[in-house]
């Protein structure tokens, strides 16, 4: 999890905009009322907390999307390791016939010992209106099948874990580059005053390249990914010391506050203090609204069993995807939720990706229909997706599967996409992409397209240059955009 | 016909006047590399001319006068130099990580002599916390770690070595050539010494998964480890991202797959391993040997003790079990040999002889584990294993028997044995180095497209065409010194090779080795280095801000033997380092970015930093030096590893753990969260430069964290012990520690208005309340920027 520059160095405008760049942004004096306006409100603690004074300028404050926008925010439900797209949602009858067949092309796996064709292991039904195909281990998907659009012609860049979840999150296989929340969060800020605009519930061992992942990169650190944790504690040393009252800190950060604006005026040329104050008020806020957020208690006996949080092997999961809805509630811009094990099924395909499905099916599944009945599906985009997909052949003695970056499936519901539309097709065996393929920055382009935001508008001046999310390509899926 | 290119153009004037004249340095290296390149990194060192300038009133050094004439092309001009009290504080925490004392400061601000600036860096550059502070620079580029990292993140005890030697070389001002020819060939250039052996750990402390499973992932595991290797030395060293070259031709540099595989061959014939050799300890080691040892022992008495006192009702809930130990011998026999795969009956034979004169194995004789106490298969394994103490709480039933005072006793004890644990000497002779295996190199080819399952060509000893000179030979001679030894371990001298042609700067790398350390060196002084990709000086880096100043640098660099310390002179006795912050919107407009260096930016704090100089002020910091890397307190909650040893969640806030941070554990899966939270380094690859996020949970952290708030009442106590005169005196003296300088009066009047109500919201408790008004000054951007 290096926080660290080796291949382009964050230069300048490690910041969050100043207040004249703020001002610029909201249109003029009326924005900066209305901002101390913002900062002043509590949506959920009434009035507990105090009113920010107008002088602080919040790097996370909402900014106007480039045009009207499908969704506010997004859940991105991260399947990390690769779920092979022929198992779950993609059937290719194909790979019946050649089952036990070694393919005349050459495939460069990733670990060698590639074997032969294998059939999936699971058996496949139709469901819905779409007609979707979906295997017997996701019962739950099955029945909110017609939500979903899938995208079965992906294709990432490289064949390894970590470059391949660089990729995915932030368009570079290099480590470094802001993530797709972080662009989301700096170009539309946060409508959640008191909670990060970027949240990530990670892998509780950790993901594959870490914290890089959900980094900002060169973007104003403020849009980085906070990590939240299930439990009574989310976020660490979110928590008061036991001996210290909200009035006693409200005074030490009011005297903080004072003093450091007497320093930052007199270093005016350095604008990280600037972002430094702000950040005080920013963890002050989220002490309130974090631990409120993350009360699960609140919520009924029908939604957590609908969440699969009931269940031991849903129950980590459910809680993320609950709280993530919880998040979504509160304004929170862009939100990755992360398994707590992998799809890396390089052995026993049947056994990984079954255990996968039991950890995830009922909360996805929950997810969907519970935004859907809040009302809160049209404007929340679902992303479901790994870094890459898994090989027609099998590997190993025990039926596993290697990597496939060249053709796998994600899919997207909600937010503004065409519910029940399949776009794109791989070949015979699933192994590249046939029909309207996909690439990374096409995918990253339609998030940010969905959320109102031109992925060839969002721009950072960095070392020179201009960087986007999508760098030098990226196409949005206009088909699939409802 | 070749070209030249136009950076060679512009410098071939000045190289030839420098030729012409008497210069100091040797002559510009002349030479034709096996392959020409245009780009400015794979060039010789140019020999530029100082400029000639105006303002030379202000320039103190000739590198000043390369920064007039730059900042005379963009129209700016450069701030004078900072107050006193700004300086002494910018230098000592730039040299030496830690804040300067009170003392120190107001001795600095007295001193009116001419030479009481260069006499101060003179002093800074002698202090014992230099190593320490530009110790940590440098492990950031080796990707130091105290773990292996990976799923299993197994412990890697002996790693504190190459840490410890790597402090001592920067104080004892090894020749940076020498510095990095030991850290890669160091047991082939001189086998008998220990700190070249250690200085190997280079080479073996980078992340590797445990070595098992099917030979498939084996090899790729090793490939993994050789590609780290190559990796790290060629960012960490030369600037390059030669890891590109992996799987094909480097896509923008001029470097090929085969030059990648001739840098894996050289590392394919080692491993890492640990050797036992004695090192000498120093009287403060012997000390500290001599009560780890007394402690050892107490706690052996008082466990027996406890036994003795309370062993009688153990005894008898154990006495239908209690059995000799040959009858139950087979099954002592298979579990050691399961617990210990490597040992042999010999062994078996002296822990069997150590269990017969084992007081508490006498006492009960538990090695029939099938009966009912066993609670889980772990107790099972624990009560037969031979090699374990018993602990009588992990058995149920005896743990119900014992009275709530042996139980405290007994945990009390468990405690003392943590802590000695934790500060354990048993590594003192045990050093990780990385070894040739034979005298013959390991035949290496190139994998195509990276993939083990594809080997191409096979590859020669050979380094990085651009940048080596036209017939130069490897030279992988045996050392004088080693010649005539025949118990050397036999090696193959292919690292020996690469370090020579590393720190040649006529025929080697030498001269690009020199650029890439002098702008590290300008990056940690400065904030923003020359070419602002500190380890990519490749065609997709930065291009240099003032190409004829880094090659100035380098070739005098050079010219000096190498010496870290005289570059550090150079550059800190420049007036271009002592300038103030100030600003101004025209000059701003001029040079936005500060390319040509007319103002000082400030510079936050490392994470290190901040941590030792809380510690610091609060009177807490524990000076001691080297060894035993320090585990700190990390909250339960954030220790979300697998690892197969644990990392301990129980780590007490005492004097072992206030040890300056570049002493800390760095378990890879287990990041310390403030070092984290602040942009640490964390060991999974050569880090050469830091980033610097604001978080509002570094806010938080600050705010909340429990040691924050025992240092800011460490601080408050303090206050109170050498100020008592009065609140403006305790505040007076607060900022004295923390911000070297006295408060305005306008500051006296908010903090003493802050004391009064908040004193009230505490019940009258001053110390309390100093504690809530040394807490908000550890989170002042004051305290954490300095200018």
């Amino acid at each position: 999890m290096p926080l660290c520059h080796n291949q382009s160095a964050p230069v300048t405008d490690s910041r969050p905009f100043t207040r004249r760049e703020m001002l610029q942004r909201a249109g003029g004096g009326f924005g900066l009322l209305a901002l101390s306006g913002l900062l002043g409100t509590n949506r959920l603690l009434g009035a507990s907390a105090p009113t920010a004074p107008a002088a602080f300028v919040n790097p996370l404050a909402p900014k106007p999307p480039h045009f009207a926008p499908k969704a506010r925010s997004v859940i991105w439900l991260f399947q990390e390791g690769g779920p092979s797209a022929f198992d779950l949602f993609d059937p290719k009858p194909a790979l019946e016939r050649y089952h036990g067949k070694r393919l005349a092309t050459s495939v460069e796996p990733f670990f060698g010992n590639l074997g032969p064709i294998m059939r999936s292991p699971f058996a496949f039904k139709r469901y819905g209106q779409s007609g979707t195909s979906v295997c017997d281990q996701m019962p739950h998907t099955a029945k909110v099948i017609d939500e979903l659009c899938l995208i079965k012609a992906c294709r990432a860049d490289s064949n390894s874990h970590a470059p391949a979840m660089y990729q995915m999150n932030t368009g570079f296989t290099r480590p470094g580059f802001p993530s797709a929340g972080a662009w989301a969060s700096y170009g539309l800020g946060s409508e959640s005053q008191e909670l990060p605009s970027f949240v990530v519930m990670p892998k509780f061992d950790g993901t594959k390249g870490g914290v890089l992942n959900w980094g900002a990169g060169f973007l104003p650190g403020a849009n980085q990914g906070t990590l939240f944790r299930a439990g009574n504690n989310p976020i660490l040393n979110l928590r008061r010391p036991a001996d210290v009252t909200d009035a006693q800190q409200r005074r030490q950060l009011d005297l903080l506050r004072e003093l450091n604006e007497a320093h930052y005026a007199r270093n005016p040329a350095e604008r990280d203090l600037e972002a430094r104050i702000a950040s005080y008020e920013l963890a002050y806020n989220m002490q309130f609204a974090a631990s409120d957020a993350v009360n699960l208690a609140a919520e009924t006996a029908e939604t957590k069993s609908l969440y699969g949080v009931d269940q031991d092997r849903s129950r980590d999961y459910g809680s993320k995807l609950l709280l993530a809805r919880r998040l979504v509630e509160r304004g929170v811009r862009f939100i990755q939720c992360y398994p707590n094990e992998q799809w890396d099924a390089h052995g026993d395909l049947k056994g990984n990706h079954g255990k996968l499905s039991g950890m995830t099916d009922q909360p996805v599944a929950g997810l969907l229909t519970d935004l859907k009945r809040r009302g809160l599906l049209d404007t929340t985009l679902v992303v479901w997706g790994g870094e890459f997909g898994r090989l027609p052949q099998s590997q190993g003695t025990n039926g596993g599967r290697d990597h496939n970056p060249e053709g796998f499936l994600m899919w997207m519901a909600g937010g503004g996409v065409r519910a029940g539309y399949h776009h794109g097709a791989t070949d015979e065996i699933g192994h590249r992409g046939a029909s309207d393929p996909v690439t990374v920055p096409d995918i990253h382009a339609t998030i940010l397209h969905l959320l109102g935001l031109d992925h060839q508008r969002l721009t950072f001046l960095h070392n020179g240059r201009q960087f986007r999310l999508t760098d030098v390509s990226g196409q949005v899926i206009d088909k699939i955009v409802a | 016909m070749k070209t030249l290119h136009p950076a060679l153009l512009v410098t071939l004037p000045a190289l030839l006047t420098l030729l012409s004249s008497a210069s100091a340095f040797a002559s510009a290296p002349t030479r034709t590399p096996i392959r020409e390149s245009t780009h400015w990194a794979f060039q010789p060192l140019a020999n530029p001319a100082v400029p000639a300038v105006k303002n030379s009133a202000w320039a103190r050094t000739d590198l000043d006068r390369f920064i007039l004439a730059a900042q005379a092309k963009t129209g700016v001009t450069p701030n004078p130099e900072a107050d006193r009290a700004v300086l002494i504080r910018r230098l000592t925490y730039d040299l030496t990580g830690l804040p300067p004392t009170p003392a120190e400061v107001a001795a600095f601000v007295a001193d009116r002599s001419p030479d009481a600036y260069a006499r101060l860096v003179d002093r800074l550059l002698g202090s014992a916390h230099y190593g320490e502070q530009w110790g940590r620079h440098w492990l950031d580029l080796a990707r130091y770690a105290d773990s292996n990292g990976y799923r299993y993140d197994d412990d890697q005890p002996e790693a504190y070595h190459y840490r410890d030697w790597v402090i001592r070389a920067l104080n004892a001002d090894l020749p940076y050539d020498e510095f990095v020819r030991w850290q890669l060939a160091g047991n082939e250039l001189a086998p008998k010494n220990i700190d070249a052996q250690a200085a190997t750990g280079f080479c073996a402390i980078g992340p590797k998964e445990r070595d098992e499973g099917p030979p498939d992932v084996r090899k790729q595991i090793r490939y993994d480890e050789i590609d780290d290797l190559v990796a790290t030395t060629s960012s960490a060293l030369l600037g390059l991202t030669l890891g590109c070259a992996r799987c094909h031709d480097h896509k923008f540099e001029p470097i090929s797959t085969r030059e990648y595989y001739q840098f894996a061959r050289i590392f394919n014939s080692g491993e890492r391993n640990v050797i036992t050799a004695p090192r000498p300890l120093t009287p403060e080691q012997e000390t500290a040997q001599r009560e780890w040892l007394a402690e050892k022992q107490a706690i052996e008495d008082a466990t027996v003790a406890w036994h003795e006192k309370y062993g009688t009702p153990i005894a008898a809930i154990l006495a239908p079990k209690k059995t000799t130990l040959d009858a139950d011998l087979a099954h002592v026999r298979a579990v050691f040999f399961k617990t210990n795969p490597a040992a042999t009956e010999a062994d078996l034979a002296v822990e069997i002889s150590n269990l017969n004169k084992n007081p508490i194995a006498q006492k009960y004789f538990l090695y029939d584990v099938q009966g009912k106490f066993a609670a889980n298969r772990r107790d099972v394994e624990r009560l037969a294993d031979p090699r374990r103490d018993f602990n009588p709480l992990a058995v149920k039933e005896v743990r119900d028997a014992l009275s709530a005072e042996a139980t405290a006793a007994y945990k009390g004890l468990g405690a003392r044995t943590t802590d000695l644990n934790r500060r354990g000497f048993s590594r003192q002779d045990k050093t990780l180095v990385y070894a040739d295996t034979a005298a013959e190199p390991v035949p290496t080819t190139i994998l195509k497209r990276g993939s083990i399952t594809m080997p191409g060509d096979p590859v020669s000893l050979g380094f990085i065409d651009v940048l080596t000179a036209k017939n130069y030979a490897p030279d992988t001679h045996k050392p004088a010194a080693v010649a005539d030894d025949e118990n050397s371990a036999p090696t193959t001298y292919q690292r020996a090779a690469l370090a020579r042609w590393l720190t040649d700067a006529d025929s080697g790398a030498g001269g690009l080795l020199a650029r890439v350390m002098v702008n590290r060196v300008w990056l940690h002084h400065f904030g923003e280095g020359l070419v602002r990709t500190p380890s990519d000086f490749g065609v997709k880096g930065d291009t240099p801000a003032l190409p004829e100043l880094l090659d100035w640098l380098a070739r005098a660099f050079i010219a000096d033997g190498w010496s870290v310390k005289a570059l550090h002179r150079r550059i800190l006795l420049s007036a271009v380092y002592r300038q103030s912050t100030a600003s101004d919107a025209k000059r701003l407009a001029l040079d936005p970015e500060n390319r040509t260096w007319w103002r000082r930016g400030a510079v936050r704090l490392d994470s290190e930093n901040l941590r030792d100089a809380i510690l610091a002020v609060s009177g807490r910091l524990n000076p001691q030096r080297y060894g035993t890397s320090v585990i700190l307190p990390v909250p339960p909650e954030a220790i979300i590893t697998l690892s197969g040893s644990p990392y301990p969640a129980d780590i007490k806030d005492d004097a072992w753990v206030h040890r300056r941070s570049v002493y800390a554990y760095a378990k890879r899966t287990v990041p310390i969260p403030l070092l984290q939270l602040f942009d640490g380094a964390d060991g999974s690859a050569s880090c050469g430069r830091r980033l610097n996020t604001t978080v509002p949970t570094q806010a938080l952290l600050l705010m909340n964290n429990d040691a924050v708030l025992a240092r800011s009442a460490d601080l408050a106590a303090r206050l109170q012990r050498e100020a008592p005169a009065s609140l403006d005196a305790q505040v007076s003296r607060a900022f004295a520690l923390t911000l070297s300088r006295a408060p305005t009066p306008d500051e006296l009047a908010r903090l003493g208005k802050f004391y009064e109500t908040q004193l009230a919201l505490r019940g009258g408790d001053a110390r309390r309340t100093l504690t809530d008004l040394c807490q908000v000054v550890f989170n002042l951007n004051e305290f954490i920027y300095v200018n």
